[in-house]
């Protein structure tokens, strides 16, 4: 539960009766520990066809801007099993450290240079000593510079209220302080850019919200893994 | 040929990737429909034929760098003919590749250098040889769905056999070399299927199998009695030639370890004295990735 409620605290020595002040004091109690009614929105995804789409991240943006971000995010995983990220789409909030484990027993170069965060961690096996932190929104292509089909995605959301579709193309964005919120969706393959996909909901006047999107979404091209039959010796 | 078999079979199945190499085991196999086996310029010389042929390759990569590594494989083939069982082979061979990309991401530019070396045996001793290849090739990725490559190869091939059949006239009609230059462009218009085209030019030693006459004596420089073919009046030639080759090929991804494949190979050869063949290959194959 996070509570947008500041407590003024007075420098000065009480003068006021102390009653009063014992009143205050228990007021100020009830109001931090009260609970805010939260709010929650439903997002679902679906494609042209109308099946469910997956890794769909869904962003709540609080239209007044007002947002409070996690001082000390928890560090996230991006896995690299069987020579592929996992999960391929990862979205996280500004600020936050991943660490890219490389659960094969190959070694793996994992790289970006997507504007919102250019790192290498150079050829390694194992868990890197450190961690990337992604310290500016957007989203981050990971790659792997000695297996090319390796492709993944971080999502650098500039909103702490974010979600990511599961298999049925839905995701719970819960514990929303209630206020007007714009609404956004990315995809990696979607044909249209996140910004064209706002939507607007203000949870101030009710506590749920079901929101639905429909992307057309591009085929998804990838260097190919798959073995080419060598041709044998013609000359 | 059984021995060699079984033992080509043991080499690559028992690769043992050590730690921290991309180890594999690559399996296909093919239908080919060969429409000039002889490589004949007369229609009545001209053998057609149908083969199934078994490759088994295993290797591994070892990274030196996150842009550079090189890849040792073991290869083996076995190609077994309908009608003309004279041409079934077995061929045991190694290859080493180093490649390095010049930069990071899929779409730089790379360099490969390449050493192979093989083994052929044939049912028909006359084919017997070892091959020893030299390629370098030049690519880059343009996108996720279109990439090229340019490369030059030497190629050498050491016959077994030398019985002479005429005076005057070497008996070693499989020990060719020659050089090549190919292009290639790959395009993948969706996720499973891959269009590949290559273009490729080769100057050097060609054999071909004919009755004779008067223009393939004069061009050759080596001949030979080849009993392949079953026939007493074909004998095979040595002759320098330029070879014009055109491929286009089709590969259906099953899955990410699997694919079907399909490939139609045109060869024109140019030799001296108005002498020339052209060559067809169909081939459908399955290919498999272990693991």
């Amino acid at each position: 539960m996070k509570i947008d409620s500041m407590i003024a605290v007075r420098s000065t020595p009480w003068r006021t009766h102390p009653l009063k002040a014992t009143l205050m004091v228990a007021t100020s109690v009830l109001i931090m520990t009260t609970r805010v009614p939260a709010a929650e929105i439903t997002a679902t995804v679906t494609d042209d066809h109308g099946k469910p789409v997956a890794h769909a991240v869904v962003i709540a943006m609080p239209v007044d801007g007002n947002v409070r971000l996690p001082t000390n995010p928890p560090r996230e995983i991006v896995d690299q099993i069987q020579q592929e990220f996992t999960p391929k789409v990862k979205a996280i909030v500004v600020g936050t450290p991943v660490i890219f484990p490389n659960k094969d027993n190959i070694r793996h170069h994992v790289y970006s240079f997507s504007p919102a965060k250019r790192f290498e961690v150079p050829l390694y096996s194992g868990v890197p000593a450190q961690p990337v932190v992604f310290d500016k929104a957007g989203v981050v292509v990971l790659g792997c510079n000695i297996h090319d089909w390796m492709v993944g995605y971080v999502y650098v959301s500039e909103s702490p209220y974010f979600g990511k579709t599961g298999e049925d193309g839905t995701v719970v964005i819960g514990d929303l302080p209630p206020r007007a919120y714009a609404l956004r969706v990315w995809h990696p393959q979607s044909e249209v850019a996140e910004e064209t996909t706002k939507k607007t909901v203000d949870l101030a006047k009710v506590k749920q919200a079901e929101v639905a999107w429909t992307l057309t979404l591009k085929p998804e091209i990838k260097v190919r893994r798959a073995p080419v039959a060598g041709h044998g010796g013609l000359y | 040929m059984r021995r060699l078999f079984t033992l080509a079979f043991a080499l690559v199945t028992s690769i043992t990737p050590p730690a921290h190499a991309d180890g594999w085991v690559d399996v296909d196999a093919s239908f080919i429909d060969y429409n000039n086996l002889t490589h004949a310029q007369n229609a009545e010389d001209r053998r057609p034929d149908r083969a199934l042929a078994l490759n088994l390759s295993g290797g591994h990569y070892i990274a030196f760098s996150g842009r550079d590594g090189i890849s040792l494989t073991l290869d083996t083939r076995a190609e077994v003919y309908r009608r003309y069982s004279g041409l079934d082979f077995l061929s045991v061979g190694g290859t080493a590749t180093y490649k390095r990309k010049f930069g990071l991401g899929a779409n730089v530019p790379w360099i490969l250098a390449s050493v192979s070396v093989a083994h052929d045996e044939y049912r028909a001793n006359l084919r017997d040889s070892d091959r020893l290849r030299i390629g370098s090739e030049f690519g880059r990725r343009f996108s996720e769905s279109f990439d090229g490559a340019i490369g030059v190869a030497l190629d050498r091939r050491y016959g077994k056999s030398d019985i002479a059949d005429l005076p005057g006239y070497s008996g070693r009609v499989f020990d060719l070399q020659g050089q090549s230059a190919h292009a290639r462009v790959g395009y993948a218009p969706s996720e499973r299927l891959l269009l590949t085209a290559l273009l490729a030019v080769r100057r050097g030693d060609v054999e071909s199998t004919a009755q004779q006459n008067y223009p393939i004596l004069l061009a050759s420089d080596a001949i030979a009695d080849d009993p392949a073919f079953r026939d007493p009046n074909l004998y095979a030639y040595r002759l320098p030639a330029t070879t014009y080759s055109g491929t286009l090929s089709a590969s259906w991804a099953l899955s990410d370890r699997s694919s079907i494949n399909f490939s139609y190979v045109d060869s024109r050869a140019r030799a001296g004295y108005d002498l020339a063949y052209n060559d067809r290959a169909l081939t459908l194959s399955i290919a498999h990735r272990y693991p």
